[in-house]
């Protein structure tokens, strides 16, 4: 197994599989930047190039842009409040808020130090987990991945207010989200819901178009009416401020490996993904604060809510890729995709990848390792000038924001739908933010939303009702009850130690 | 009595989730059963929250929520009237996009809203709108090839 590391390596580091690569990590650094151009739809494009290339050669290339992708999109999520990518919008609540704090620096340390550690995590993973991942997976079945939905829409609702109208309000949000998420066929009969007779709703709501209005848009706005630039009268692109978020991540060590893990393991159950991985994250990084009192301040600029997601949808990768590699079963469209690249250089995932093509796999393991760390050095060479794009005044901003708003959500479809969707949620994200109510729960009901009724209808029609007694199931069900809970334990805690105090 | 806005939203979100619960109602089971198992807690949730909303909460146990929230340190009728303006623009980029695509739309916003909103120079305006188009034309239609659809107009012209 330890020749077989090295000898994967040995290959990355040839030289024609180490320029691939280096393209593959420049063309990943841009469309991480970029709103609405997803790490997917980029793999797809460059899957005709890799007809030629070695497997070494292939997968340096396609993980190499797509394993940085995620790094990337947390920089434009900080910077501007938009999505870089569809798995970076949890980065956007406390890292956009610590940017108009003047606080971009530090927040994007802070997101490249764990993204890093996330990365390394994930590789780390795939590099031991593959072995003994198989039983585990095996265990999943479509009941405990509905529960997992659930799990995760109860922490994330719970936790996203504060009190019982706070939790009222998380929860509808959740709801809201679920029910978006019924737009278009169903997955059982095909039959249509909500599409106003319109064939763009057909295949339902597109998360991009989504995500976009309903994170820029707010934040669009409400930089017009203040008129200032992102950082207000804030200083920005302090190199102290650089230091100090890479030493949170080290500070919050424990929730960065913490992280890591939620997002190696949300990768490698199938058809999860990055953008639950990075929510769920966030609600772990919530969750975990002391008290109530901790916990206000996500949301408004807290460092450990940028470390939590940062390092998720980056660990997620190497998990997202233990299935795919050892069973052939791609845990995300990503690694479907991927999964063809695999047929176009001549190798059947399964067995044979951890046997006859262990170095392959295994440079895998060291793309995503170099890769990572190539595009993190990089990104903090020109950190302090990406820094200071929160100084430009808005009136120059705006529009250059708003086009490329317009454009991101344009490429899902190539379809003025995607437009008219955008405009809508961005219109709903501007009210919900007016209002205060919490965006998080919506975003991952709506991602979680078609997950959750596939799996449903599956357990249902396969076990009537008595999928709700298989032990992992009961497991979940306590672990949502807890999370829903938590909240009112915390605070009741923390209420009497403040009595044990006074008295 | 007057509802506060606060109240309206939910009082919308109460009337799309009946709208949506009744829609079901001529669905097969296997289509209706998801719709049906969410539209109601959203319903009973929606119905809740606008309670408390025409009611009122103290702000410490209502107003606390893990997300951003909106500047509060401009004149309140000085935010009213820049927010309505920015949606304007918004709607205008949306309909000079759905009019005449993106090709022209891009390099007449950008100038538009530089030299009309924002009473930018000329030169660095002008610079701008190089620069906007030089975005949408090397990376999203040279490099990328998306397919940008001609403009509403233009299809009607030909």
């Amino acid at each position: 197994m330890l020749e077989a590391l090295l000898q994967g390596l040995v290959a990355v580091l040839q030289w024609n599989a180490l320029s691939f690569m280096l393209i593959g990590v420049a063309v990943g650094f841009w469309v991480g930047l970029l709103p609405g151009l997803g790490g997917a739809t980029t793999l797809a494009l460059l899957l005709p190039f890799v007809y030629n290339m070695a497997p070494v050669q292939a997968f340096a290339f396609l993980l190499g842009m797509h394993s940085v992708t995620a790094t990337t999109g947390d920089i434009t999520s900080i910077l501007f409040g938009i999505p870089g990518e569809g798995t970076t919008a949890a980065s956007i609540l406390d890292g956009h808020a610590m940017a108009k704090k003047g606080e971009a620096g530090r927040a994007l340390g802070a997101s490249l130090m764990s993204s890093l550690i996330g990365a390394l995590v994930g590789a780390l993973a795939l590099a031991l987990a593959i072995p003994v991942v198989r039983p585990l997976v095996l265990t999943f079945g479509s009941p405990e991945l509905f529960m997992v939905a659930i799990l995760g829409i109860a922490s994330i609702a719970s936790l996203s207010g504060r009190g019982p109208r706070g939790m009222v309000r998380g929860f509808l949000a959740g709801c809201l989200g679920l029910f978006f998420s019924a737009v278009g066929s169903d997955p059982q009969a095909a039959n249509l819901r909500y599409t106003f007779g319109t064939l763009y709703l057909w295949e339902g709501l597109g998360l991009v178009p989504v995500l976009v209005g309903f994170f820029a848009i707010p934040e669009i706005v409400d930089l017009a009416v203040r008129g200032t630039s992102i950082a207000g009268k804030a200083s920005v692109g302090r190199i102290s401020g650089v230091l100090e978020g890479v030493k949170d991540v080290f500070r919050h060590f424990w929730l960065t490996i913490r992280c890591s893990l939620v997002g190696t393991w949300i990768g490698v159950l199938p058809g999860l993904g990055g953008a639950v991985a990075q929510w769920m994250a966030y609600a772990h990084a919530v969750q975990s604060a002391k008290d109530a009192t901790y916990r206000e301040r996500f949301g408004k600029g807290d460092v450990r809510g940028v470390i939590g997601p940062g390092a998720a949808n980056n660990s997620k990768e190497g998990g997202d890729l233990i299935p795919t590699v050892a069973f052939g079963v791609p845990g995300s469209s990503s690694m479907a995709i991927l999964l063809g690249g695999f047929f176009l250089v001549g190798l059947v995932p399964g067995p044979d990848m951890l046997t006859k093509h262990l170095s392959v796999t295994f440079s895998m393991v060291w793309t995503i390792i170099l890769a990572n760390i190539i595009t993190v050095a990089a990104s903090f060479a020109f950190l302090n000038r990406l820094a200071g794009l929160t100084a430009i005044r808005a009136s120059l901003l705006i529009p250059f924001l708003l086009l490329l708003v317009f454009l991101g959500a344009y490429t899902n479809n190539n379809n003025i739908g995607d437009l008219v969707v955008m405009l809508s949620f961005g219109m709903l994200g501007y009210f919900m933010v007016r209002y205060r109510w919490p965006r998080a729960p919506l975003v991952l009901g709506l991602v979680l939303g078609d997950i959750a009724e596939r799996y449903l209808w599956i357990s249902t029609a396969r076990y009537g009702t008595s999928w709700l007694g298989r032990p992992a199931v009961l497991i979940l069900i306590f672990l949502t009850v807890l999370a829903a809970a938590s909240p009112f334990i915390q605070e009741r805690r923390s209420r009497r130690k403040e009595a044990l105090r006074a008295a | 009595m007057r509802l506060k806005p606060e109240a309206l939203f939910s009082l919308a979100i109460i009337g799309a989730a009946a709208w949506a619960l009744l829609a079901t109602l001529d669905w097969p089971i296997k289509t209706a059963l998801y719709p049906r198992v969410i539209g109601v807690p959203l319903l009973l949730l929606a119905v809740v929250e606008f309670v408390l909303s025409v009611k009122g909460v103290p702000a410490e146990t209502g107003q606390q929520t893990m997300d951003f929230a909106l500047s509060v340190d401009v004149e309140p009728r000085v935010a009213v009237q820049r927010t309505i303006t920015i949606f304007v623009w918004i709607g205008g980029f949306f309909l000079a996009i759905v009019l005449l695509g993106f090709a022209v739309s891009i390099p007449l916003f950008v100038f538009a809203y530089l030299k009309g909103q924002a009473k930018e120079r000329w030169l660095l305006t002008l610079v701008l709108v190089g620069l906007a188009w030089f975005i949408f034309d090397a990376l999203f239609v040279d490099l990328l090839h998306l397919p940008f659809s001609q403009g509403l107009l233009f299809r009607l012209l030909r």
